[in-house]
């Protein structure tokens, strides 16, 4: 079969790969037939995680239509349009049973890198590292789904392919920030990161009852979307002082919830990028947490800050006594996709949740490279590049 | 070829770095000769070692290993403790007794030990050939 795989920093190529296979008994096969590019991903193309091979299969966010299952498979059969969460879960661990299913104890085939890394190991997730698992991912015709009774979400008559596929995993991410930071009706949240993650969040924050939701980002096109299809308010960075106008915006006490949906190779304008450039290319600190700093100085007293975006390592300059004496709640994850999938599927088929506007440029797996370069680069509008692999 | 150069070289340093966390990892297995090893298991006391009898990963360790079963507080399952009877100075039965802790773990909680990807890269290049070497051993080290 076709697959795109990483090949090196910046470098993505269409190869000829085995099939994959029925390999445990919870295991489904699915013939993939949307899988969207991730600004996750992007940490991977710059070689910010280094646990790559040339030739690894890349791509985490994805649905299509199950064709093969193993023998200890229940909920699904051949014919079934699933959406699959890009963690795998194997819903029977204390953490899957208490809904972190990103903290899985038995879906990580090498836990000892995370375990040396981070202290202990998160679950496992398609196409990303072999420090995450080293599962194939999903800019592939085919993949294989473990733990697919937990994994896969059978996707509602009405809702088509183009809009269940970001229910895989930048709308539960989103709805996660949002949910878990705690939002409550009437609050002010801010958004840091008008990608799909970032504005999914917005969305999230607006269902959950906030009064007031900004989404700050520096590419008016990200922005006027976000404005767009759900009427938030945005903040250019680059143009105006964000902390000045969040305290305006909120009668001086600052946001109630600010979500980072940035990551770890945040840009910012000032100085301060400049030191986080330095410091990390001298591999003095190995990510770029500006929008966190950002965040947690904007913060009300007593307010709470979930970072969402992607960081793999340390940081410098953690605003450790903003964080104290303001007493903040600060929480991080990588998405508990499973606990919201079902519910985030039927909110898609109400119409409360749009996404299909998120897939700006649908492109065949032959033109990956392409497809990464307008994504990484934010051309002609791109918002998500999304490949339909059996058109390949 | 100055971007797979940067890529080796990036690799290259992540595996130092691996390597010298590997280091480190061997200094504390042979501090930690004589210590418990232990999973907390989502499963009730008697499904974990029934009468004795524990799962083949670890019973395959036989009278190598001495084990001990207790009831974890609150929802939390069974604590499954395991530690060579007479640990070797390598700290290598260390290694195998965290393998063999996982996948019971694994098994007595979701009946499988879930695989990698059958098929690697096919051309994995020299960083990628280290990186799977050190795959190979990810399971047999860690905090555990």
């Amino acid at each position: 079969m076709k697959a795109l795989c990483w090949e090196g920093i910046n470098e993505v190529a269409v190869e000829h790969v085995p099939d994959p296979t029925i390999q445990n008994a919870h295991d489904v096969i699915v013939k993939v037939s949307l899988s969207t590019a991730c600004g996750s991903d992007l940490h991977l193309l710059t070689g910010h995680i280094p646990f790559m091979e040339a030739g690894d299969v890349i791509g985490h966010e994805f649905c299509g239509e199950v064709v093969d299952v193993g023998r200890a498979v229940t909920k699904h059969k051949p014919g079934d349009r699933v959406v699959v969460a890009s963690f795998i879960g194997c819903g029977s661990c204390w953490y899957c049973k208490h809904d972190q299913w990103s903290l899985c104890d038995n879906s990580n085939t090498n836990p000892g890198h995370t375990d040396l890394l981070w202290g202990a190991s998160p679950g496992g997730i398609f196409g990303y590292s072999h420090a995450m698992g080293g599962f194939k991912g999903s800019h592939a015709e085919y993949i294989r789904v473990p733990f697919a009774d937990t994994t896969a979400f059978r996707i509602p008559e009405p809702v088509s392919d183009m809009s269940a596929l970001f229910a895989s995993d930048s709308v539960p991410t989103g709805w996660m920030g949002a949910d878990l930071g705690g939002v409550q009706p009437g609050d002010v949240v801010a958004v840091w990161g008008a990608g799909a993650v970032g504005q999914m969040a917005a969305r999230a924050a607006q269902l959950l009852g906030a009064e007031r939701v900004v989404v700050i980002d520096r590419f008016d096109y990200r922005m006027k979307a976000a404005r767009d299809a759900f009427g938030v308010e945005t903040l250019d960075y680059s143009q105006t002082d964000v902390g000045a106008e969040l305290r305006e915006m909120s009668a001086g006490r600052g946001p109630d919830v600010c979500i980072e949906a940035v990551g770890c190779e945040a840009h910012s304008s000032g100085p301060q990028y400049v030191y986080d450039q330095v410091k990390s290319k001298l591999k003095l600190e190995t990510d770029r947490p500006i929008a966190v700093r950002e965040a947690i100085q904007a913060c009300r007293k007593g307010g709470s800050v979930f970072v969402l975006g992607v960081f793999t390592g340390w940081v410098d300059k953690f605003p450790l006594g903003a964080l104290m004496n303001k007493g903040l709640t600060v929480r991080g994850a990588q998405q508990h996709g499973q606990r919201y999938i079902p519910m985030l599927l039927d909110r898609i088929a109400l119409g409360d949740v749009h996404t299909d506007y998120l897939a700006t440029h649908v492109l065949p797996l032959d033109e990956g490279q392409r497809g990464y370069d307008l994504f990484k680069k934010k051309d002609d509008g791109c918002l998500r590049t999304v490949f339909r692999p059996a058109s390949s | 070829m100055r971007v797979m150069m940067t890529a080796a070289v990036l690799a290259g340093v992540g595996l130092g770095i691996k390597a010298a966390a590997d280091r480190r990892a061997k200094q504390r297995d042979r501090r930690a000769n004589g210590r418990w090893l232990a999973v907390t298991v989502c499963k009730p006391v008697d499904e974990v070692g029934a009468e004795g009898r524990l799962p083949e990963p670890l019973a395959r360790l036989g009278d190598h290993v001495e084990t001990r079963v207790t009831s974890a507080p609150a929802d939390r399952g069974t604590e499954l403790y395991a530690r060579p009877r007479a640990p070797s100075p390598s700290g290598e039965d260390l290694r195998s007794l965290r393998v063999a802790l996982r996948e019971a773990k694994s098994i007595i909680e979701t009946g499988e030990v879930v695989q990698a990807d059958a098929h690697p890269s096919a051309h994995p290049g020299p960083a990628g050939k280290l990186l799977a070497m050190a795959n190979r051993k990810a399971k047999g080290v860690g905090r555990l």
